[in-house]
C-alpha cells in the first residue's frame, strides 16, 4: 500500500509515493539519496539515524516515512552551506571530535538541536544530552569538548538552507 | 626566492583530512554505494542453536513478490567449499598444528546448524523489504539437537557433541612448560589462585557488517564491495573457495564505520553474496542488521580460566600456572583460527620476570557464535586475571600493590627480556609509567583518605593494571595461519610533483590517511594537501594482510617509508645528473633538490618530476623510468608497547553500583606521529574495555538461545557511563622499527577490567569480595555483601545515609588542570 507524501528537507521541497511501512531513515537513503543519515540498530537505541523534525530531535528509523507528511527536516546535509562546514562541523573536526565517521551525523544533529533551541547547558549537561547517541570509536570525551565548543561560540542564526548536497 | 621551512607533519596533532567529508554526510559507508539493477540479499537464520536439517521447503518464498533467487546451502557448496580455518605447522608448533581440529563452516548451513543465528538459506529480491517478506515464506525442516552452552559442560564425557566425528569438543588443546614451575610452586612461601568467569562480548560497531557484490557475464569477472578490513585476504580466500580465478575479482574496502577485529575475519555472507551475483547476473548487497549483527558477528573474550601464582615471603613471584579453557562457539573465525587461547597462552606472564610458567589450554566448541579476533584478543583477559591476582598477592602477603608490582616488573636494565614463552622485549617503561600515574593521584594520601571515607560508611578503592602489548609482528609470528606479517606499499609521484600512496590496508576509522601523509609528506618534505593516500582496492593497491594487530603505523608506515626513499634516490640520480654532479651531493631541502652548499643550484620538485618523466632527454645519461617505487617491509618479530591503567571508583554497598570516579592511563607506544589521534585511540579503547569490565555480556541460555538481541540488553557505554579519561604519555622508541613507532591502536582496551576489577576489589575489601566474574556487575557484588554481613565480623563503622552522593567531595575527581 503506497501513499504521496510531500515534505521539506534542507530546505528543498519534495513530493513522492511511498509504501507505507517505509521507515523514515530509508526513504531520505534510497528514495531522496540522502545518505548521510545512518542506520545504526533499527531499534531506536543508537541514535545514528537521528535528524530534526520540525525543529525537534527524532529516531528516523521509528518513523514511516508517511508520518513525516507536512514535515520540515534537517539531515546532516543541510548542515554545511557553499561557504563551508559549519561552527558546529568545525568544532568536531578541531577536536577530533569523531574518528570512523558513522555516529557522526547523529551526534551533530542531536548538538544541533541544542545550539537552534538556544538552550546553554554545562558540560556535565551536555553530557546527559548525547546519552541518547551511541559512539563506539572515540570514548565521548572529545565530542563533548566540541559540542561545548560549539555552545560558547554559537552565533544566532538560523541554519542555512540547501546544504553541502 | 625563499623557499619556506618544511614544517615537519610527524608528532603533530594534524587535523584528519578523513573529517570533512565524514562530517558532512559524504562517506561512502558499504550501505552508501548503490549500483544499476541493485537487488538486496535477506538471510534466513537458524532459531535453533543446534539441530539437523531435515529439509527445506523455499518454493513459497519463490513465489513472493520481487524475489529473483533462493539459495540453500545444499546448492551453495556445489559452487563453493566451506571455510576451513586451520592451523598451519611453523617452526616449533608442530604439535600444535597436529592436535587442531578442523570445523567445516559452510556459507550457508548444510545438514547441521550449531548457533542460532547461523545463516541457513538467501534470499535475493528487489528490495530488502521484498526480502525479508520472502525469507519469512522459507519453510526450514530443523531436528532439534542437544545443545551444550558452557565450556565446562562441553568437557564432560557425556556432553553433546557438535562434531561426533571429533569424538569431543576441543578444537584445540595445548600444553607448555618453561622453567620450572613445579619447584616455583613447591618452594614459593605462599600461592593465590583463582578461577575466572568472563563474558562473552563482540566489537559492537556502529556500523554492522556488509557486503555488494556484481558480477559482469561478458567479462566473466566479480567485484566485491565490503566493509572488511582485510580486503585483500579477502580476495584470496573467495577466489580459492569458489574456484574463481583471482585475476578477474576486485575486492574493494570502502569507508568503514568500526571494525575492532570483528571485521579482520572473512564472513561467509561474502562467499555467498558472491555466489548469488553471479546467479542473478545483477549487484546484490547485503547489509547486516542489528540483531543478525548480535546473533552472528563473531564474539570474544569468554572462557573459564584458572591462573595461580606462586610468590616468596617478600614478594617476589616465583612462579606462574593456568588453566585456560577458552568459549570457542560453533566455528572458527577464518583465518585466524584459536587466537584468543593461544595468545593468551604466550603472553600471559606480562611484564613481569616470571620464567616458571606452565599452562594448558583448550579451545572448546559451544552451540554460540564463533569466538574471533576483538581488540587486542587475549590480552585484556589474561592482564585481567594476573593483575587482579597480583591485587591478591598483595593482600596477602600485607604488601602494598605498587610495591610488589615494582619488585616483579621487568626493569630497564633487563631490555632485551626475553620472556619464558620466547617473547623478546627491546624497550619499555614499565616501572616509569607505574611511577608517573602515581605521582598523578598523589597515592601516598589515598589510604588514609580511603580510610576515613569508610569510616563514613563510603566505599572508594583505587586499581591499577600494568600491561606490554604485541604488536605489528613479525612473519613468524603468523607462520600458524598460513600467513605473513609483512607488507607493500607503492609510492608514486605524479608530473606536477604531487604524491599518491597505495596501500591494500582498508581503514575502519583511525585515520590512516592522515597519519600515512603526515609520514610520506616528511619524506618529501611537502605539505599535507600534496600527499593523497589510497586505500583497499585490490585493483589499484599491492597485497596487504590487513588492518589488525595494531600494525598499520609499523608496518605500513615503513613500507611507505622505504618506498619514499626509493623515489627519493631516483629524483637525486635525474638531479644529479641535469645539475652535472655527484648524485651524494644532492640533497632535499624544504621540498626542494638541489646541491648541498649552493643555495642557487636548486629544482623543485615539479621540475625534476617533468625531467624525469616528459623530458629524460634532457637528462644526460639516464633512462627512462617512473617515480614510483614499490616496497615492502618485514617489521622486527615485536614491537612491544607498554601502559598503566589507574582506576578510583566509589561502590555503593546498597546496590552494588560502581561509579569511576577517575580513570588514568600513561601510555608508551614509542614515538607518536599523531598525539591527538593516540589519545583517540586509547580513550575508545578504554572505553570499550569499560564496557567489558561492567556491562557488556551476550548471554545464551541452556538451549543455546541469545537472550541479549539488542541494544536494550547488549549494552556499551554511553556519554553517562565514560569518564574522562586522563593521558600520560611516555616515549620509549622502539630500537627495531622505522621511526621507532610503535603499535598502539588496541591497546586502551586490554587494562581497564584489570584496573577496574582491582578498585572494586579494594573498595570492598572489607566485605571480603572476589571480582573474578565480569562483568562485574551491581548484582554479582551485592549478593557477596550480603553474604558477608551474614556471617558478621564486617567493620562498616558508623553507616551514612546517603543522600545524592556526589563523590566530588572525596576529592578523587582530581580536576584536570
Amino acid at each position: 500500500m503506497q501513499r504521496t507524501i510531500r515534505l521539506r528537507v534542507n530546505g528543498v521541497s519534495y513530493e513522492r509515493t511511498v509504501d507505507v511501512r517505509k521507515l523514515l531513515v530509508d526513504f531520505l537513503r534510497d528514495d531522496l539519496d540522502l545518505t548521510g543519515t545512518h542506520v545504526g540498530c533499527e531499534h531506536g537505541v543508537c541514535g545514528a539515524c537521528t535528524v530534526l523534525l520540525n525543529r525537534a530531535s527524532i529516531r528516523s528509523c521509528l518513523l514511516f516515512a508517511v508520518q513525516a507528511d507536512g514535515a520540515e527536516l534537517l539531515t546532516v546535509e543541510g548542515l554545511s552551506s557553499k561557504d563551508g562546514l559549519s561552527d558546529l562541523q568545525k568544532a568536531f573536526w578541531e577536536h577530533h571530535a569523531l574518528q570512523c565517521g558513522f555516529c557522526t551525523p547523529g551526534f551533530l544533529m542531536t548538538a544541533q538541536e541544542m545550539l537552534e533551541t538556544g538552550q546553554s547547558p554545562n558540560k556535565e549537561e551536555v553530557r546527559q544530552l548525547l546519552a541518547g547517541n551511541l559512539c563506539r570509536c572515540t570514548g565521548y570525551q572529545n565530542i563533548v569538548e566540541a559540542v561545548c565548543d560549539a555552545l560558547a561560540n554559537r552565533e544566532k542564526k538560523a541554519p542555512t538552507g540547501r546544504g553541502g548536497a | 626566492m625563499m623557499a619556506v621551512g618544511h614544517a615537519k607533519l610527524t608528532g603533530t596533532n594534524v587535523k584528519r583530512v578523513e573529517a570533512p567529508r565524514l562530517l558532512t554526510g559524504r562517506g561512502q559507508f558499504i550501505d552508501d554505494i548503490t549500483l544499476p539493477g541493485m537487488v538486496a540479499v535477506a538471510f534466513v537464520r537458524s532459531p535453533y542453536a543446534h539441530a539437523t536439517i531435515r529439509g527445506i521447503d523455499v518454493s513459497e518464498a519463490l513465489q513472493s513478490p520481487g524475489v529473483l533467487a533462493v539459495l540453500t546451502g545444499e546448492e551453495a557448496r556445489l559452487e563453493a567449499r566451506p571455510l576451513q580455518a586451520k592451523l598451519h605447522e611453523a617452526p616449533g608448533l608442530e604439535r600444535l598444528a597436529r592436535t587442531y581440529r578442523i570445523a567445516d563452516w559452510y556459507p550457508l548451513a548444510f545438514g547441521r546448524v550449531r548457533f542460532m543465528g547461523e545463516a541457513v538459506v538467501a534470499v535475493v529480491a528487489e528490495t530488502r523489504y521484498l526480502a525479508e517478506d520472502a525469507a519469512q515464506k522459507v519453510s526450514v525442516d530443523y531436528e532439534p539437537l542437544p545443545t551444550v552452552t558452557d565450556v565446562k559442560r562441553a568437557l564432560e564425557p557425556t556432553a553433546p557433541l557438535l562434531y561426533p566425528e571429533w569424538g569431543d569438543n576441543v578444537m584445540l588443546r595445548a600444553d607448555s612448560r618453561y622453567g620450572d614451575p613445579d619447584f616455583a610452586f613447591r618452594d614459593a612461601s605462599v600461592v593465590v589462585g583463582e578461577t575466572f568467569r568472563t563474558n562473552r562480548c563482540t566489537g559492537l560497531s556502529i556500523e554492522t557488517r556488509g557486503c555488494i557484490a556484481a558480477y559482469d557475464p561478458s567479462s566473466e569477472s566479480l567485484s566485491l564491495w565490503t566493509s572488511s578490513q582485510i580486503p585483500h585476504v579477502v580476495r584470496m580466500t573467495v577466489a580459492q573457495l569458489m574456484g574463481f580465478p583471482e585475476n578477474k575479482l576486485r575486492v574493494i574496502a570502502p569507508d568503514i564505520g568500526g571494525g575492532f577485529g570483528i571485521k579482520s575475519h572473512v564472513f561467509p555472507e561474502e562467499i555467498v553474496v558472491c555466489l548469488l551475483a553471479r546467479r542473478v547476473a545483477r549487484p546484490v548487497k547485503w547489509i547486516e542488521d542489528r540483531s543478525e549483527n548480535l546473533q552472528s558477528a563473531i564474539h570474544a573474550r569468554q572462557g573459564l580460566f584458572t591462573v595461580e601464582l606462586a610468590a616468596s615471603n617478600e614478594g617476589s613471584i616465583l612462579g606462574l600456572r593456568a588453566k585456560l579453557v577458552s568459549d570457542a562457539g560453533a566455528y572458527p573465525a577464518y583465518p585466524g583460527t584459536s587466537n584468543e587461547p593461544l595468545h593468551m597462552s604466550v603472553i600471559l606472564p606480562g611484564p613481569y620476570r616470571i620464567q616458571n610458567y606452565q599452562y594448558e589450554m583448550f579451545n572448546v566448541v559451544t552451540n554460540k557464535s564463533p569466538l574471533g579476533p576483538y581488540r587486542a584478543v587475549g590480552a585484556p583477559m589474561a592482564t585481567y586475571m594476573v593483575e587482579y591476582l597480583v591485587d591478591c598477592l598483595a593482600r596477602e602477603l600485607k604488601m602494598d600493590p605498587v610495591e610488589l608490582r615494582a619488585k616483579n616488573l621487568i626493569r630497564p636494565e633487563d631490555f632485551p627480556y626475553t620472556t619464558a614463552t620466547g617473547l623478546v622485549y627491546d624497550s619499555g617503561s614499565y616501572a616509569e609509567s607505574l611511577q608517573k600515574i602515581l605521582e598523578l593521584t598523589n597515592y601516598g594520601n589515598f589510604r588514609q583518605e580511603q580510610q576515613c571515607l569508610r569510616a563514613q560508611g563510603r566505599y572508594v578503592g583505587l586499581g591499577i593494571a600494568c600491561y606490554v602489548e604485541i604488536t605489528a609482528p613479525g612473519s613468524m609470528f603468523y607462520a600458524i595461519w598460513d600467513q605473513s606479517g609483512f607488507d607493500t606499499v607503492t609510492v608514486r609521484l605524479t608530473i606536477s610533483g604531487k604524491i599518491n600512496v597505495e596501500t591494500g590496508m582498508s581503514c575502519p576509522g583511525q585515520g590512516y590517511q592522515t597519519t600515512l601523509a603526515q609520514i610520506v609528506g616528511d619524506e618529501f618534505e611537502v605539505g599535507l594537501d600534496d600527499v593523497t593516500i589510497l586505500m583497499g582496492d585490490s585493483s589499484a593497491t599491492p597485497f596487504s594482510w590487513g588492518s589488525h594487530s595494531s600494525r598499520f603505523t609499523v608496518v605500513c608506515g615503513g613500507a611507505a617509508r622505504l618506498a619514499a626513499r626509493k623515489v627519493k634516490e631516483k629524483l637525486f640520480d635525474i638531479a644529479a645528473r641535469f645539475l652535472d654532479v655527484d648524485p651524494d651531493q644532492i640533497e632535499m631541502r624544504n621540498g626542494r633538490i638541489g646541491v648541498r652548499g649552493k643555495s642557487e643550484q636548486e629544482l623543485a620538485l615539479a621540475e625534476v618530476c617533468k625531467l624525469a618523466m616528459v623530458r629524460p632527454d634532457r637528462v644526460p645519461g639516464s633512462t627512462p623510468a617512473a617515480l614510483e617505487a614499490t616496497q615492502s617491509y618485514e617489521p622486527p618479530p615485536l614491537t612491544t608497547p607498554n601502559a598503566t591503567h589507574l582506576a578510583i571508583v566509589e561502590v555503593d554497598p546498597e546496590t552494588g553500583q560502581v561509579q569511576i570516579l577517575r580513570y588514568i592511563v600513561a601510555h608508551d607506544c614509542g614515538k607518536m606521529i599523531n598525539p591527538m589521534i593516540v589519545d583517540g585511540q586509547i580513550r575508545g579503547g578504554a572505553t570499550q574495555g569499560i564496557g567489558n569490565a561492567l556491562y557488556e555480556d551476550l548471554v545464551y541460555d541452556e538451549q543455546g538461545q541469545l537472550r541479549t538481541g539488542s541494544l536494550m540488553h547488549y549494552l556499551i557505554p554511553t556519554t553517562m557511563e565514560t569518564p574522562d579519561i586522563e593521558i600520560i604519555h611516555l616515549e620509549t622508541p622502539s630500537s627495531l622499527t622505522q621511526g621507532g613507532v610503535k603499535g598502539m591502536g588496541e591497546g586502551g582496551a586490554i587494562a581497564p577490567p584489570g584496573a577496574l576489577a582491582n578498585a572494586v576489589a579494594d573498595a570492598l575489601s572489607p566485605f571480603g569480595v572476589k571480582v573474578n566474574e565480569l562483568p562485574i556487575t551491581p548484582e554479582r557484588l551485592w549478593r557477596q555483601i550480603q553474604q558477608a554481613r551474614e556471617r558478621g565480623g564486617v567493620d562498616e563503622g558508623p553507616f551514612r545515609a546517603r543522600k545524592n552522593s556526589r563523590s566530588d567531595e572525596s576529592g578523587f575527581t582530581g580536576e584536570r588542570e
